[in-house]
C-alpha cells in the first residue's frame, strides 16, 4: 500500500519535473538569441566615433549576420574578406528572395532574428526602403561619400528623404542579349555596332521586326512576350511617378504602353510570360531575337536557359537609351549591434577595389564604385567569365562604355511593388485579348492600381 | 521539497489535481501557440500597422473598409465560394462512386486505393507545377492534344480565362482530395453491417436501389463530416491557385486573370506580404474569414446533418 502511494507520488513528481523541463526548454530557446547578441556587442569595435575605414582591419572584431540567397557569392567573398579582417566573423543565412521581406518583417516585428546586413532585391526594394529599417550611410559611423559611386545608382540606394541607405550589389544597366546566328541569317551581320545602328529608335525596331517576321515566315520574332518588351520600355522612362501618396501612372506609362501595343499590333512579340517554362525554353530554340539583359543575366538568364548556346549570343544596346534591370541594394539594419563590422564587410565586398576585383573576376558582378573603373581598367578589358559565351564580346566594357552613360536613376517607391504586380496580372490578358488598346490598357492599369494601392490617389 | 511533504500536500488537494496537471502541458502549449495568436491578431486588426513602425489604433475602421470599400475582397470571397461550389459536390459524388466501386472490387483493391491516395500525399508545389505545365498556353499537353485531335485550331489560354482558371483550380482540388474522400467513404462502408445488405437482398433490392436506399443514408454522417471539413478547408483555399500562377518563381502573378482566381487567403497574403505590408488590415481579413468559416460550417452542418442530430 505504502509502496503504491510512493509510486504515485513519484510519478507525480516526475510529471512536474518533465513539465518544468519542457517549459525550461521553451524558455531556453528564446534566451539563446540574447547572449550571442550581447557578446557580439562586447566584441564590436571600440572606435565607433571615428571613421571606421581607417581602423586597423586586424583589430576589428564581431559577428556580422547576413541574409543572402546567393550562397556561392558569400562563401567566396567571406573567405577573401577574412584574409584582411581575420577577426570579423560573417554568418550567412540563405533566404529565398521571394520570402525575404516577409521573413525580415516577421523577424523585426517579433523582435527575434534580424540580420545586420540586409539585401533589397529590386522586386521589393521600394517597400524595404519605406519600412525605415536601414541606417543612413552618410551619417556616422559610416560617413559614406556618395560622390564615390556611379551617379545613376544614387536613386536606387536612396530613400524618399534622399538619404543614402544602401550600396549597390552590382551595376545593372541593361541592353538586349541577341541571337548572333539569327541576326546573321536574317540581317546579314552579327556585329553589335551594326545591329545597334539598325535600331536607333523604337520605330526602326518595329520596322526591323516586321521585316524579320516576314523573312522568317513568322518563325522568328523580336521579343518572347509583352513582359520583356515592357521591361525595356518602362525602364527607359526614368521619371519619378510617385509624390507622397500621389501616383501618376499616365505620365509614367502612357508612352511605354503606346509603343508596347504598336509592337503587339505589328505582330513582332511572342506570347510567352516571363520566367515560365515556355519562355525559358525559347532561348535555346532560337524563336526570338532579343532578351533584355543586365550583367547578372549572362549567367542567370541566358547561359542558365541555353547551356549549349556558347557563341550564339551577343549584347547590343536598346533603341533610344539604356535602362536597368533587377539589382540588389545592400544596407545595414539600423538597430544592428555591429555596425562597424557590418560596414567593413559591405565596403570590402561591394565597394573596395580588392573585393570588387574578386567579385568581378569570379561572379561577373560590377561594383558601383567609380574608382574601380579607373584603377582596374586592365581587369575590365580582360576577358570576363561570360565573354566567350557571348561570342568573345567584352560584356563589361560594352555595359560600361555603351549603356551606363545613357542610364539615369529611377527613384524607388513603396508603390513599385503594387505597380509591378498589377502589370504582371495584366499583360497576360493583353497578350490574349486582341482588342485591347494602349488607351484601354492604361485605363485598366489605373483602375487596378486604385484597388490595390490603399489610400493613394492615382491618375 | 522532500517527497514526504509533497505526499502530505497531495492529500490535501487529493486526486482532483491530477486531471489539471496532466492537461496542463496541452493547455499551456495551446495558450501560447494558439489562443494567444488568435487574441493578438484580433487586437492587431484594430490597428494600422506595417509590422515595424509604431501602431496606431483605428478601431473597427479596417473592418469597415474591408466590407464596404474593398471590391477586391468581395471578389475574392465570391471566387472562393464559386470554386467551393465547383469542387465540393464533384469530390463528394466522385469520391462516393469511386469508394463504392473499389469497395466491391474482388481483386486489385489495394492497388486502386494506393493510386487514388497518391495525389493527396503529393506536395502542393509539385501539383502546381504539374498543372501549370499541363495547361500552359504555348507548350501545355492539354492544348497540344486538343489541337492535334482537331478540337481546337489554336491553343486555349486556360490560365488567363476567368472560368478556365477557376475550373482548373477546382480540378486540382478534386484531383488532390478524391483519394482522401474515397478512403473516408470506404471506412464508412466497412462499418455498415453486412446483414443489412443481406436483408435487402432477401427483399429483392439490387444494385443502384441498394446503393441509394441503404449505402447512401447509412453514410450520411461521413458525408456531413466531409462537407463540413471541406467547407472549412475550402475557405482556406490558397496553395492551388498560388502555385498554379507561378508560386515557385519570382515574378508570380497575384489573383489570376482579372483577379478571378484570387481567394480570401491569397488576398490576405497579398495585403500583408506581396503588394502591401498592412498587418492590421490583413488581420481584419483573417478575422472576417474566421467568422465566415464559423457561419458556413454551422450552416453546412445544419443542411446536411440527419434530422435527429439537429437542435
Amino acid at each position: 500500500m505504502k509502496k503504491k502511494r510512493m509510486a504515485k507520488g513519484l510519478s507525480g513528481l516526475m510529471a512536474v519535473l518533465m513539465l518544468t523541463g519542457l517549459l525550461a526548454a521553451c524558455g531556453g530557446n528564446n534566451d539563446n538569441a540574447s547572449p550571442s547578441a550581447s557578446s557580439s556587442t562586447e566584441g564590436s569595435p571600440a572606435a565607433s566615433t571615428g571613421s571606421s575605414a581607417e581602423a586597423d582591419p586586424a583589430q576589428m572584431s564581431g559577428t556580422v549576420k547576413v541574409w543572402d540567397w546567393d550562397e556561392a557569392f558569400q562563401t567566396g567573398m567571406i573567405a577573401e574578406f577574412n584574409k584582411k579582417y581575420p577577426n570579423i566573423k560573417v554568418e550567412v543565412t540563405v533566404v529565398n528572395p521571394n520570402d525575404y521581406l516577409q521573413k525580415l518583417q516577421s523577424g523585426i516585428a517579433s523582435g527575434s532574428d534580424v540580420p545586420d546586413v540586409i539585401l533589397g532585391e529590386s522586386a521589393y526594394r521600394g517597400k524595404l526602403f519605406d519600412l525605415d529599417v536601414l541606417d543612413n550611410l552618410e551619417a556616422a559611423p559610416y560617413n559614406f561619400d556618395k560622390s564615390t559611386i556611379v551617379d545613376y545608382v544614387l536613386p536606387y540606394v536612396s530613400n524618399s528623404k534622399g538619404e543614402v541607405i544602401a550600396v549597390d550589389q552590382s551595376l545593372t544597366p541593361a541592353g538586349f542579349a541577341y541571337r548572333r546566328d539569327l541576326a546573321k541569317q536574317y540581317w546579314g551581320t552579327d556585329d553589335p555596332a551594326e545591329i545597334a545602328a539598325m535600331i536607333p529608335t523604337w520605330d526602326d525596331f518595329i520596322a526591323k521586326g516586321t521585316e524579320l517576321k516576314d523573312k522568317s515566315g513568322g518563325k522568328v520574332l523580336m521579343f518572347p512576350g509583352l513582359g520583356d518588351a515592357f521591361l525595356a520600355l518602362k525602364g527607359q522612362n526614368f521619371g519619378s511617378y510617385v509624390n507622397g501618396t500621389e501616383i501618376d501612372l499616365t505620365t509614367k506609362l502612357q508612352k511605354p504602353l503606346q509603343k508596347l501595343f504598336q509592337m503587339k499590333d505589328a505582330g513582332i512579340l511572342g506570347k510567352n510570360e516571363l520566367w515560365t517554362p515556355a519562355w525559358s525554353s525559347s532561348m535555346a530554340k532560337g524563336e526570338f531575337m532579343f532578351y533584355p539583359m543586365a550583367p547578372w543575366g549572362a549567367k542567370w538568364h541566358i547561359a542558365a536557359n541555353d547551356p549549349d548556346g556558347s557563341g550564339h549570343w551577343g549584347l547590343v544596346k536598346a533603341p533610344e537609351g539604356g535602362f536597368t534591370r533587377g539589382g540588389t541594394a545592400v544596407g545595414i539594419y539600423k538597430d544592428s549591434k555591429v555596425k562597424d563590422a557590418a560596414w567593413a564587410f559591405i565596403q570590402y565586398a561591394y565597394l573596395s577595389d580588392e573585393g570588387s576585383a574578386y567579385n568581378f573576376k569570379t561572379f561577373g558582378n560590377m561594383t558601383s564604385s567609380k574608382s574601380f573603373y579607373e584603377t582596374q581598367k586592365a581587369l575590365i578589358e580582360a576577358p570576363g567569365p561570360y565573354d566567350e559565351f557571348f561570342g568573345g564580346q567584352n560584356l563589361a566594357s560594352y555595359f560600361m562604355d555603351e549603356i551606363v552613360p545613357e542610364v539615369q536613376g529611377e527613384p524607388q517607391s513603396q508603390y513599385d511593388s503594387v505597380v509591378d504586380s498589377v502589370f504582371n496580372a495584366l499583360y497576360p490578358l493583353w497578350t490574349k485579348d486582341g482588342s485591347a488598346t494602349a488607351e484601354s490598357a492604361l485605363k485598366k492599369f489605373i483602375d487596378e492600381t486604385k484597388i490595390k494601392a490603399n489610400g493613394a490617389t492615382i491618375k | 521539497m522532500s517527497v514526504s511533504s509533497a505526499v502530505s500536500r497531495k492529500r490535501k488537494w487529493g486526486p482532483r489535481m491530477w486531471p489539471y496537471l496532466f492537461s496542463l502541458p496541452f493547455v499551456l502549449t495551446y495558450a501560447a501557440f494558439q489562443l494567444y495568436p488568435v487574441i493578438y491578431s484580433f487586437v492587431l486588426s484594430l490597428y494600422d500597422w506595417n509590422g515595424i513602425s509604431d501602431r496606431s489604433f483605428i478601431g473597427f475602421k479596417n473592418y469597415v473598409q474591408l466590407w464596404t470599400n474593398d471590391p477586391l475582397f468581395i471578389k475574392s470571397l465570391w471566387n472562393t465560394l464559386i470554386m467551393m461550389g465547383m469542387f465540393i459536390p464533384v469530390t463528394l459524388i466522385l469520391g462516393l462512386t469511386l469508394a463504392y466501386w473499389t469497395f466491391h472490387l474482388v481483386r486489385g483493391k489495394n492497388l486502386i486505393q494506393t493510386i487514388n491516395v497518391l495525389p493527396y500525399i503529393t506536395t502542393p508545389v509539385a501539383i502546381g507545377f504539374i498543372f501549370s505545365y499541363l495547361f500552359d498556353w504555348q507548350t501545355g499537353l492539354v492544348n497540344l492534344f486538343l489541337t492535334k485531335v482537331g478540337i481546337l485550331e489554336e491553343g486555349f489560354y486556360w490560365l488567363q480565362d476567368e472560368w478556365g482558371s477557376r475550373a482548373i483550380i477546382a480540378l486540382m482540388v478534386v484531383w488532390r482530395n478524391l483519394g482522401y474522400f474515397m478512403i473516408i467513404y470506404m471506412a464508412g462502408m466497412t462499418i455498415i453491417p453486412q446483414d443489412v445488405y443481406e436483408a435487402a437482398k432477401v427483399d429483392g433490392s439490387t444494385g443502384l436501389h441498394t446503393f441509394r436506399t441503404i449505402t447512401m443514408p447509412l453514410l450520411r454522417n461521413i458525408t456531413v463530416f466531409l462537407v463540413v471539413t471541406s467547407v472549412i478547408s475550402g475557405f482556406q483555399l490558397f496553395d492551388e491557385p498560388k502555385l498554379l500562377y507561378g508560386g515557385w518563381s519570382g515574378s508570380a502573378q497575384v489573383g489570376g486573370p482579372d483577379n478571378s482566381a484570387l481567394t480570401i487567403i491569397w488576398k490576405f497574403v497579398d495585403e500583408s506580404f506581396i503588394s502591401n505590408t498592412r498587418f492590421g488590415y490583413a488581420s481584419a481579413i483573417a478575422y472576417s474569414l474566421f467568422l465566415l468559416i464559423l457561419l458556413f460550417s454551422i450552416a453546412s452542418y445544419r443542411l446536411t446533418a440527419p434530422k435527429e442530430d439537429k437542435r
